[in-house]
């Protein structure tokens, strides 16, 4: 145990690293699907990952901020959703200070969903995906559907692979909580009452 | 409490965010943006030496402000096979209507050319005169030192990306320049109309 306790902040630090990496980021960023459906969730897991760092004491201080993951989970609802904007998608491959923060918020929305998700409950946790997943659909419909580039940076079918992606990416999310939501309700049912 | 407190500043933070990257919700995407701030901040053509379809040299803002037109600039490459050709095919409309208006010493159009490896004067003579350009209403033109593409480009906000197939992408519009020199204002392709109609008006 304390030895995945050790391996996974430093993980977390290699990903990090590797995704900062100037060759890594211009492939990445070069093309919008990968962008958006390969560099935003390694960023969040390497978020995750840094989190595990964190000793008791700290994360026991936090909780007072973060009651029920509430906090936590706004953060990462927010990061995900300014980080959709097409504007900011853009902007982050013309900017540096840009694409500096996209860096620092989601990995910081990553720690956020670490230190969050096992202290929200049912509620929470589906206040958070319910909204996360219909902006994810929206968007994702958005750049399927659109007659136009919506970002300039971006060629046309780079925006319909996007678009694709996330609808598939928010679908099999909610089919994954679908899924646990059952499994959860089968448990209590069966096992614990 | 602690966490409502924590929670409302994310949520004042988070839409501070949004409001500011979208100016003030106006604009979600860059285009939209790039239309909002050129209205907004109407800034001046850059200093950038032309060269037109007989090879004549100029430079941009000084031949706006002698010409002393309103000028609606559009951004094409002669390779293009998308939206240039429906570029064209508005200015040729609008070449037409200003001709039957009689606007010709109000309004100049004038095509400029991000490819200036191939487009040279002689591409783009041909190229007019495929397009059956009148040269007293409608000018090609590109840029005499592609190093001064960039500055033409950012002050009209216009984004050119290689699509793969050796051609290119960039965004579409035309671009209206007051004759004092100043961009005024971007439309989509299909706006121009009540353009001259205010015009002939006024």
């Amino acid at each position: 145990m304390t030895g995945t306790r050790k391996l996974r902040p430093r993980a977390g630090l290699l990903l990090l690293g590797i995704l900062a990496l100037p060759a890594m980021r211009s492939m990445m960023e070069g093309d919008m699907a990968l962008h958006m459906l390969l560099q935003f969730p390694l960023l969040l897991l390497a978020g995750w990952l840094l989190a595990q760092e964190l000793s008791e004491q700290a994360k026991a201080r936090l909780q007072r901020w973060n009651r029920a993951g509430i906090a936590g989970l706004l953060m990462t609802a927010m990061v995900l959703m300014f980080w959709m904007i097409p504007r900011a998608l853009d902007m982050v491959l013309s900017d540096g200070t840009m694409e500096f923060w996209k860096f620092l918020t989601l990995v910081m929305a990553g720690m956020a969903l670490e230190l969050s998700w096992q202290a929200a409950g049912l509620i929470v946790r589906g206040f958070f995906l319910g909204n996360v997943l219909p902006m994810m659909m929206v968007v994702g419909w958005l750049y399927i559907e659109a007659p136009v580039r919506i970002c300039n940076a971006y060629l046309t079918d780079d925006q319909l692979r996007a678009g694709s992606g996330l609808l598939a990416l928010a679908m099999a999310g909610c089919a994954v909580w679908l899924l646990a939501f059952f499994v959860s309700s089968n448990k209590v049912e069966n096992g614990d009452t | 409490m602690r966490t409502t407190a924590a929670s409302a500043i994310i949520l004042l933070l988070g839409i501070w965010a949004a409001w500011a990257i979208t100016g003030g919700f106006k604009a979600i995407t860059a285009e939209q943006a790039r239309r909002l701030d050129i209205s907004r901040k109407q800034p001046a053509v850059p200093v950038v030496r032309l060269i037109d379809q007989s090879g004549r040299a100029f430079r941009f803002g000084e031949w706006v402000r002698n010409e002393n037109k309103l000028l609606i600039v559009d951004f094409i490459y002669t390779n293009c096979q998308t939206i240039c050709r429906s570029l064209g095919t508005e200015f040729q409309q609008l070449q037409r209507d200003i001709a039957e208006r009689g606007l010709q010493d109000r309004v100049h159009l004038l095509s400029v050319s991000f490819d200036p490896a191939h487009d040279s004067p002689a591409v783009l003579k041909e190229y007019a005169e495929h397009m059956q350009a009148m040269p007293d209403v409608w000018t090609f033109a590109t840029v005499g030192d592609a190093r001064e593409l960039d500055a033409l480009l950012r002050t009209f906000g216009v984004i050119v990306i290689p699509d793969r197939q050796g051609g290119y992408q960039h965004n579409a519009a035309l671009i209206r320049v007051a004759p004092s020199g100043r961009l005024v204002s971007v439309a989509d392709f299909d706006s121009s109309e009540s353009l001259l109609n205010e015009l002939a008006g006024s």
